[in-house]
């Protein structure tokens, strides 16, 4: 779309036709102006100074204004045609954005959601490899056994494992920030607000390691909580309308099965 | 009253902590609250999880938090500050600082602050003493014939 507007042959073809429409006018509005100077002899006094008929010739103010009128429309005319004409391209302009945003809405909110998903799994990987790792540390030592060299085993690989796992989770927030940044022209400010709090969040999170060398993945059930309320605001969008539906937010369809022990509520 | 009647656009939400919470570390440490007034459902606008206050509605929100500090022992100077954390990062000009001299000290330092909020995230109020060994924190009293006096209460109202 936008080539052709630059393409080289179209503006000189372009330019040449405004060039001869000036031209016309110009020669016309002179020539006029020449006619109603040049306008002389005797007139019946009796024809009106704008009479123009077989007996009365025109007389030099009737050259000016039916000149004027003459000249009047076609500039009318001629800037009419020419604004259309633009008004025409910015139409098409209008809408090739729109159509263009949307297009770029409907990709930013497709690959958030797959990467909010996989920040999820990946979060909840972490959290079960380090109960894993803690049920290793809690399995009984015992010296020079085969059982002792498995869980030594499980312990240098599960802890690697973490650490694996967390410069993953590192990488796909980058990749996350870096959609973020790219779509927020074409996202709700609510939206990228939401999503970089997320962002935020998850990049702040550690795992704890405890004097007994047990770990704990600190803020995982939050974390997974602000993740979950992400995805449902991302599952919301219709693209088909382009447009995120409302969602009633004081409800949890997602979660509602999520109830911590620690809280209690008073009436 | 039905609850089609009660539900409220606003959200809104007040916690408080029956537990005495002391800085046994020289890191900033969470204050942790284990009750939420569930007035006219509250608890649909705002939850919390320990020490996460978790904002189910968009909005720009009022904090208020009253901390009830006291120190345990000693009878230097010794400041404790108090400041607001958003989703893990602090919050700029939120601190406040009180200095406590010995035992008989009892004081409310209010901290307060207007900051948008979105759905999902978490607010934390934090604190930090000067010195980990003389028993700075937050302190939960129950006097008698009075309401228990909770170590910190936090209100939070939806403004916009």
């Amino acid at each position: 779309m936008s080539t052709s507007f630059s393409d080289k042959k179209y503006t000189d073809r372009n330019l040449l036709t405004k060039t001869l429409l000036v031209f016309f006018v110009f020669v016309t509005i002179t020539s006029l102006f020449q006619l109603s100077f040049g306008a002389s002899g005797e007139r019946d006094p009796n024809c009106h100074v704008l009479e123009f008929s077989e007996h009365c010739e025109l007389s030099g103010i009737g050259h000016l204004v039916y000149g004027d009128l003459a000249v009047g429309g076609v500039l009318a005319l001629l800037f009419h045609y020419l604004a259309h004409k633009s008004q025409v391209k910015l139409d098409k302009i209008i809408v090739s954005n729109e159509e263009h945003s949307k297009k770029r809405r409907d990709f930013a909110v497709f690959h958030l959601k797959s990467q909010v998903t996989g920040m999820l799994f990946n979060l909840g990987r972490i959290k079960k490899t380090v109960l894993f790792y803690n049920d290793a540390v809690k399995s009984p030592y015992q010296s020079l056994t085969v059982e002792e060299k498995e869980r030594s085993w499980k312990l240098r690989t599960l802890s690697e494992r973490i650490r694996f796992e967390q410069d993953k989770l590192a990488r796909m927030l980058d990749i996350l920030r870096s959609t973020l940044v790219g779509a927020q022209d074409v996202m709700q400010p609510e939206l990228v607000m939401q999503t970089d709090g997320v962002i935020t969040f998850v990049g702040e999170m550690i795992i704890d390691e405890k004097p007994d060398l047990t770990m704990e993945f600190v803020k995982y059930e939050v974390s997974k909580r602000k993740v979950m309320y992400l995805l449902e605001k991302l599952k919301s969008y219709s693209v088909t309308e382009h447009e995120f539906k409302e969602i009633d937010e004081a409800i949890e369809d997602e979660l509602n099965v999520y109830n911590s022990p620690t809280t209690k509520k008073t009436a | 009253m039905s609850k089609q009647n009660r539900d409220l656009d606003k959200a809104f939400g007040q916690f408080s902590s029956n537990k005495t919470q002391l800085c046994d570390t020289l890191k900033p440490k969470e204050l942790e609250f284990d009750a939420q007034e569930d007035v006219l459902d509250a608890t649909q606008s705002i939850d919390f999880d320990k020490g996460d206050i978790i904002i189910k509605k968009s909005g720009i929100y009022l904090v208020i938090a009253g901390p009830q500090i006291a120190k345990l022992r000693g009878a230097r100077n010794r400041w404790v500050d108090f400041w607001l954390r958003v989703n893990n990062v602090d919050l700029p000009n939120s601190n406040v600082r009180r200095v406590l001299t010995d035992s008989q000290e009892k004081d409310v330092i209010p901290i307060n602050a207007v900051c948008p909020l979105n759905r999902g995230d978490t607010l934390n109020i934090m604190m930090a003493a000067e010195t980990e060994a003389e028993g700075i924190g937050i302190e939960a009293m129950q006097p008698d014939g009075e309401p228990t006096i909770p170590s910190v209460i936090l209100t939070l109202v939806q403004l916009h």
